[in-house]
């Protein structure tokens, strides 16, 4: 046990439906898996989403805003996820509104989930938009993972979010490329990865592949980080892994599945070639 | 003695007032550690005084502009009597802390003639990229050194620079002048306004390698030169 205090993210994308609850999720179980105890808390209020993803909907009682108003105890409020020893789930509130709380009062609740639990890592799901929500979901963190689609819209809103952590002193978030469909890069009907890093200009510390068996996770309540042989699953623990400061190199990405490799994997000698996402 | 590195803040009189002029690169921290150092040595002249705030081209937040009051008005019992800002977001942000924003019928005529004069041949560098939704706005010359993102605008009363990609909005001579450029590494513009003529880039996205060109207007239109061709030509 050390005594290192915790670190907090935000997951943040401005545009909707870009993945940022499932990759929260997901990233929460990858680094729960890991051995740290994790906390991920869902910052939409009103839209509650993330306790249906990770398949907890039956067990929240209390909510995040009743703990700021006091309502109920921080531990009371803190779900335990059913697979995972050391990953809570901090629910976000169904009927309240966004300006029920203010950007402060998340950043204290944001100390206590370090101080008082103790949790290595906090993950915010932040709604979409730049409005008050926003702000509240980014007040508590240190750093910020911003999730784009190899989309034009979904690219200008993580731009104009980027130049936002800017004005609040968040100076460098790292990338997340969500959705990547190689089929389609290689027919140019796709920006690859280096044309959105061209345009963003900041570390992209993960892709996930397009990937069916991820909506079928989200379906179940499931994260896919669970599932062994899928290559999204490989995908975000190796994204769990830079995040603790392992160097796992990013190549290969873009790499079409050939008849060769195909071979090669069949004949069981595709140890890094094909995992390496 | 330690030699101090150039102050994140100015202090000046200017005619009848005091301006408080905060720098374009220092970053905010320091301007907050600047203005208390500096504002704690001239308290005695200047509380209960009404100073101008000048911004400069600083894109300052809501959360920035509360905490200039909170120094200001609560520490050292300065009233802000306007703020001179060049950036729209900024503007925005001032007017919903409520403080005025300078108009011209507000400050000195002479003193606008003063500026005026000195800010059409000024230029600003900004190293930085502009993303979407930020904006660059100054009455004289612009340079970028960095890219300009789609979604991302500059403006200026002089010449546009950019030493990056430019592929959002640009505007050179907004008060008119006809002779004003605009000049980038890459030249994949949304739009192109030099004076009052607009240019779209065209609707077929054909993605080239880009190389450095100056948009310049010619016979009423704007056209796009290869900028080595341009040197050449001319010299």
């Amino acid at each position: 046990m050390d005594n290192m205090p915790g670190k907090s993210f935000v997951v943040t994308s401005g545009k909707g439906g870009v993945g940022k609850t499932t990759i929260t999720s997901n990233l929460g179980m990858a680094l729960a898996l890991r051995n740290k105890k994790v906390c991920v808390v869902d910052a939409d209020i009103g839209l509650r989403n993330l306790d249906v993803i990770m398949g907890l909907e039956t067990r929240v009682v209390f909510d995040l805003v009743q703990v700021i108003d006091g309502e109920c105890r921080l531990k009371q409020a803190l779900i335990k996820h059913k697979r995972a020893e050391g990953l809570f789930l901090l629910p976000a509130s169904q009927t309240r509104s966004k300006e029920a709380i203010s950007p402060e009062q998340m950043k204290a609740l944001i100390g206590k989930l370090k101080e008082e639990e103790q949790f290595d890592y906090i993950l915010v799901d932040c709604p979409a938009g730049i409005e008050h929500g926003f702000k509240n979901a980014i007040a508590g963190a240190d750093e910020a993972l911003i999730v784009t689609t190899p989309e034009v819209s979904a690219i200008r809103d993580a731009d104009r979010i980027i130049g936002l952590l800017q004005a609040a002193e968040m100076y460098d978030p790292k990338l997340i490329i969500n959705r990547l469909s190689l089929e389609m890069v290689k027919r140019k009907d796709m920006m690859d990865k280096e044309d959105i890093i061209d345009i963003l200009a900041i570390e992209l510390i993960g892709v996930i592949l397009e990937d069916e068996q991820i909506i079928v996770s989200t379906n179940v309540g499931e994260p896919i980080v669970l599932t062994d042989n899928s290559k999204s699953s490989a995908a975000f623990k190796r994204i769990a892994r830079r995040i603790e400061g392992e160097t796992v190199p990013i190549f290969g990405e873009t790499e079409q599945e050939g008849l060769f490799a195909r071979l090669k994997k069949l004949l069981g000698f595709d140890r890094k070639e094909q995992q390496n996402v | 003695m330690l030699r101090r590195k150039p102050g994140a803040i100015e202090i000046k009189g200017l005619g009848n007032d005091v301006f408080i002029i905060l720098s374009n690169e220092a970053s905010f921290s320091d301007i907050e550690s600047d203005l208390i150092n500096r504002l704690e040595k001239s308290k005695s002249f200047l509380a209960g005084i009404k100073i101008v705030l000048d911004t400069k081209d600083r894109i300052l937040s809501l959360e920035e502009l509360e905490k200039l009051r909170t120094i200001l008005s609560e520490k050292f019992d300065i009233k802000i009597a306007f703020v001179r800002a060049n950036s729209n977001e900024t503007k925005e942000a001032v007017e919903q802390i409520g403080w005025k924003i300078e108009t011209l019928n507000q400050e000195s005529g002479k003193m606008a003639d003063e500026m005026a004069d000195e800010e059409e041949t000024r230029t600003i560098i900004i190293r930085q990229t502009i993303r979407s939704g930020q904006k660059v706005s100054y009455p004289g010359n612009v340079v970028i050194i960095g890219d300009v993102n789609p979604g991302g605008e500059i403006e200026a009363a002089g010449d546009i620079v950019v030493f990056g990609k430019l592929r959002g909005v640009a505007h050179a001579g907004i008060n008119g002048d006809n002779s004003s450029e605009i000049i980038a590494l890459g030249l994949a513009p949304l739009q192109l306004r030099i004076a009052g003529i607009i240019r779209r880039s065209p609707d077929s996205d054909s993605i080239t390698d880009h190389v450095p060109e100056v948009a310049k207007i010619k016979d009423g239109n704007i056209v796009i030169e290869n900028l080595d061709k341009f040197r050449r030509g001319d010299g």
